[in-house]
């Protein structure tokens, strides 16, 4: 006990008196971890000589020009389009039904409702994708367009209800007592009160729903008809064959779509709001 | 006719009775408080005033109509909330004119009252603010002037002030006097705090377990407690549990289970053998240098705390009768010393004992209430 008493009294000293500089190295460090492969994916997609040169020794946006033109890809894009908005729609009608039933009923299997409804976050993708082919197979519902929404709704309505019912349950139920009070009744009181209070956070939910599933590839994979394929699916079949700069031109596609939609999602949270409370 | 009438009123959550048969009337233009410890339903029946919860039995009347089974956005009646619920989403004057909008106000003159409003609650030009911007002094006017706008014949005040530190609370007490003054509106405030509840009523309703006390004037719940509940809540109280030795008239003696008897005059029909509760207050305490004067009584005891509230000295005195708090003028006497306590026969106020639980620990209360050097002010003071 003492000799590790003496080891680590130097170790100990030196966290006291270089902490807070240690703690900003390994932040950096961790950080550049994230994202300097992202990084370089993004100035990739402006190498004028392909991927195998590193750094690019000319910049070039003939890529873009090539992704674009190319139909193949626009087809994904617009098929991906498709599924994720419609599935978007059917999430946060679902999620924001639970977390209103959650917030303001009581009744026999409420907790158990919550469980089920965040916990598949926890179940493996491939595991859910298998059991949803089993699945469509046995209600004879095969592979194509309306698989691929309703495993995307699977896929995001976990995520959408961790957003959208925070926003229920901090909205403070006096604000309508208020309203009611003041001469609104039910119907004028959903609508001039709870509706702007809560909204942000089902656009919020909404909002990360559709960047999920917009991103999706496991589930899509597994459900998908042949011949469809959504953004994610055309990329991996590019990759197989070979790598081409029009992989991280999607990549960056993906990219902005992503980072503009968290970044909507949160400032629509009010993250700020509910620390206060 | 009275404004309100509330009689039998009753409300049961499962088999907790929040409010046991409550029966009282409020004039127009009163300023009346209910005010009792947490816990008392004193919420619970502004609540149903206001239509938020259905009373399980009784009946209520604003202005000679019942209220029973009308919903709150049916009723002449605006409330201040205890947290305010000032709507986040909507700025300081959209706040103000929700009602009026509700009301089919033209725009027009939803602007000039709620421009009016903000006048009188001294906030020109804040209208365009969010109320979170606001101090939660300016937030309380914010929410008076809301449950002010549409001219309610009832505001009910749900303890908004007390989250405001004292100075501001005083301040806001003031206020509300001056507005119920210039508006004429009656308002119905609900408190646990005996300070805002005696410094701003007219009548106070006193509630306890969810029943009511006493209603009645400050003044007469203070001086003529009907109850020793009341008597400890309005005001502090020192309570001496004792048993009717002799009766000679109007005079009794009491004995405590102590060497020295206790001496009190009333009126009451009290008989030899009776187990009352003597309460006694603060400042009608009286301390001597030394025990005499044969036709009043008196004890010995020692002075164990004594904390300076401005005007008095507030002294905790370990007597034979057990811990007796002191408001005296007198500041000679230190922690430690020997005194004399007594006070007028005519002064304590006698009660059946048992009455109430609390006044068994309500001497304890106030001895640690005075020992801790706290900055409130006691209201016998005041």
């Amino acid at each position: 006990m003492n000799a590790l008493d003496g080891a680590l009294r130097p170790l100990e000293r030196l966290v006291q008196r270089h902490g807070s500089r240690l703690a900003r190295v390994v932040m950096v460090a961790v950080f550049a971890f994230l994202w300097l492969p992202i990084g370089v994916l993004v100035l990739m997609s402006f190498a004028e000589g392909g991927v195998l040169s590193f750094p690019p020794e000319e910049l070039t946006l003939r890529w873009y020009g090539a992704f674009l033109s190319n139909d193949t890809a626009r087809r994904a894009i617009a098929l991906t389009l498709k599924i994720s908005t419609v599935a978007t729609a059917v999430t946060v009608a679902l999620s924001t039904l639970i977390a209103y039933a959650v917030d303001r009923f009581e009744f026999p299997g409420k907790g158990l409702l919550q469980l089920l409804a965040t916990l598949p976050i926890v179940v493996p993708l491939v595991v859910t994708g298998v059991a949803l082919v089993l699945f469509f197979g046995t209600i004879n519902l095969g592979s194509g367009y309306w698989s691929v929404v309703v495993a995307h709704v699977v896929r995001t309505i976990p995520f959408a209800t961790l957003v959208i019912l925070p926003t229920f349950l901090t909205f403070d139920r006096r604000l309508e007592e208020a309203s009611k009070d003041l001469g609104a009744d039910e119907l004028e009181t959903f609508v001039q009160v709870t509706l702007p209070n809560v909204f942000p956070g089902i656009l919020a939910g909404g909002l990360l729903a559709f960047t999920i599933s917009f991103n999706e590839f496991v589930f899509t994979y597994f459900v998908k008809g042949s011949g469809q394929s959504t953004l994610p699916v055309y990329i991996w079949d590019q990759i197989r064959y070979n790598v081409t700069p029009e992989v991280n031109v999607i990549s960056v596609v993906f990219l902005l779509v992503a980072v503009s939609m968290v970044l909507v999602a949160v400032s629509l949270t009010r993250v700020e709001l509910l620390a206060r409370r | 006719m009275s404004l309100l009438t509330v009689s039998n009123l009753t409300k049961r959550f499962g088999d907790l009775t929040a409010v046991d048969g409550a029966s009282f009337d409020i004039e127009d233009g009163e300023f009346v408080s209910i005010l009792g410890p947490s816990g008392s339903g004193k919420s619970t029946i502004l609540r149903m005033v206001a239509g938020f919860e259905a009373p399980t039995a009784g009946s209520m009347t604003l202005d000679g109509n019942s209220l029973v089974g009308v919903p709150p956005f049916e009723r002449d009646l605006n409330m201040v909330f205890q947290n305010l619920a000032l709507f986040p989403h909507l700025t300081v004057a959209e706040n103000i004119g929700y009602g009026l909008k509700q009301s089919g106000v033209p725009k027009g003159e939803r602007k000039d009252r709620t421009a009016a409003m903000l006048e009188m609650v001294h906030l020109e030009g804040y209208g365009d603010r969010n109320p979170d911007e606001l101090s939660g002094g300016e937030q309380q006017r914010v929410a008076l002037a809301r449950a002010l706008v549409n001219e309610p014949a009832l505001v009910l005040f749900d303890e908004p002030l007390s989250s405001l530190d004292r100075k501001l609370r005083q301040h806001m007490q003031s206020e509300l006097q001056r507005i119920q003054a210039e508006t004429g509106i009656t308002f119905l405030y609900v408190t646990h705090d005996q300070e805002v509840a005696l410094s701003v009523s007219d009548r106070l309703i006193v509630l306890n377990d969810g029943r009511i006390e006493q209603v009645g004037p400050v003044e007469e719940l203070y001086d003529e407690p009907a109850t020793a509940f009341v008597a400890d809540f309005i005001g502090d109280v020192n309570a001496i549990s004792a048993t009717v030795v002799e009766r000679d008239g109007e005079h009794l003696t009491l004995d405590a289970g102590t060497a020295t008897n206790l001496r009190a005059r009333t009126d009451g029909r009290w008989q030899p053998g009776d187990r009352i509760d003597v309460c006694v207050r603060p400042h009608e305490v009286r301390l001597l240098d030394a025990v005499g004067d044969a036709r009043s009584f008196a004890t010995r005891g020692t002075v164990r705390t004594r904390s300076y509230q401005g005007s008095d000295i507030v002294y905790t005195v370990e007597t034979e009768w057990g811990p007796l708090t002191v408001n005296a003028r007198e500041r000679g006497h230190a922690v430690g010393d020997e005194v004399a306590v007594t006070w007028d026969a005519a002064d304590a106020h006698l009660f059946p004992a048992g009455e109430s639980d609390a006044e068994s620990e309500s001497t304890d209360a106030t001895a640690e209430r005075s020992a801790s050097e706290s900055d409130r002010a006691r209201p016998e003071g005041a």
